[in-house]
């Protein structure tokens, strides 16, 4: 399983990949990206199973990204990892695609949570 | 362990300001106890201002009829000591200057966020913005309203910082 991880800020890729192996994903191929547009890329490049991304970043927001690989066909499952986790984002996340949204801060088990329905 | 109750809130700043100043103090408690494994905080004092010098990470939460803005502040130890906890890393082990604020920023984020969900109910157009790290000082105008709160995010000696622009 081939997942990307994306997010601004090293240390919260580092983190979200530490959970991963903490949730059973310790086989799994993790590529990184520090905004959506790098993120646009690298889906186009590596071709993830499964897409991780926060919300705010610069350049490209999370969203922005995810409507973007919408927009050209591209069906990844995609969750977001994100501190935003009001009712109306998480609305706005699945009404675009997303399969999860994982707020911050999380558990190993929100994890878990996630991404056994995500890699199903 | 739960944050204090802040008391006389209204006699020093008015009681909207407050509100977003206990938002703070209870979104600084969840962080301390979920993102940093912190046993919590506790709460030393509070005084209108802000801290000076500083160093450590600022994040806005805009709408509407909001324009905000949220510090974790301390030393050069202070943050070295966030960011170990946040990736887990032990006290001997080395940190450059970009991965502290690079975790610290990711500090910030996480209490920003904390911030904005108990606050929606006051504007549902809330933006959280990105957040900026900072090394010296904020110079303060009339037109600036700054409030200060400090507190124990587990063992490390914390600021916490609330701004608003006076409309």
């Amino acid at each position: 399983m081939k997942i990307l991880i994306v997010d601004d800020s090293k240390a919260m890729r580092m983190i979200v990949m530490r959970h991963l192996r903490q949730a059973g994903y310790g086989d799994a191929d993790l590529v990184e990206a520090a905004n959506g547009a790098e993120g646009l890329e690298t889906t186009r490049r590596e071709v993830p199973d499964l897409v991780l991304s926060d919300w705010n970043m610069p350049e490209m927001n999370g969203h922005e990204f995810l409507c973007a690989l919408r927009a050209e066909g591209n069906d990844v499952r995609f969750g977001f990892v994100t501190s935003e986790s009001t009712p109306e984002m998480r609305a706005l996340a699945t009404g675009s695609g997303a399969e999860f949204l994982i707020a911050k801060p999380f558990t190993v088990e929100a994890f878990e949570a996630a991404l056994s329905g995500a890699a199903a | 362990m739960t944050p204090a109750t802040r008391e006389g809130t209204e006699t020093d700043t008015d009681s909207s300001f407050g509100e977003w100043v206990e938002a703070l103090v209870q979104a600084a408690d969840e962080l301390a106890t979920s993102a940093l494994s912190f046993d919590g905080i506790e709460r030393l004092g509070e005084t209108p201002g802000l801290p000076d010098p500083l160093e450590g990470a600022f994040i806005a939460l805009v709408g509407e009829d909001t324009n905000v803005q949220f510090g974790l502040v301390g030393d050069e130890t202070t943050c070295a000591s966030l960011a170990r906890s946040l990736l887990f890393m032990e006290p001997e082990d080395e940190l450059c200057d970009e991965d502290v604020a690079d975790a610290v920023n990711e500090v910030a984020n996480i209490l920003g966020g904390g911030v904005k969900r108990r606050m929606m109910h006051r504007d549902s157009t809330l933006k959280l913005g990105l957040p900026v790290f900072i090394k010296g000082t904020i110079h303060s105008s009339s037109h600036l309203e700054a409030w200060t709160v400090a507190v124990n995010l587990g063992p490390v000696p914390v600021k916490l910082v609330a701004l608003r622009h006076h409309s």
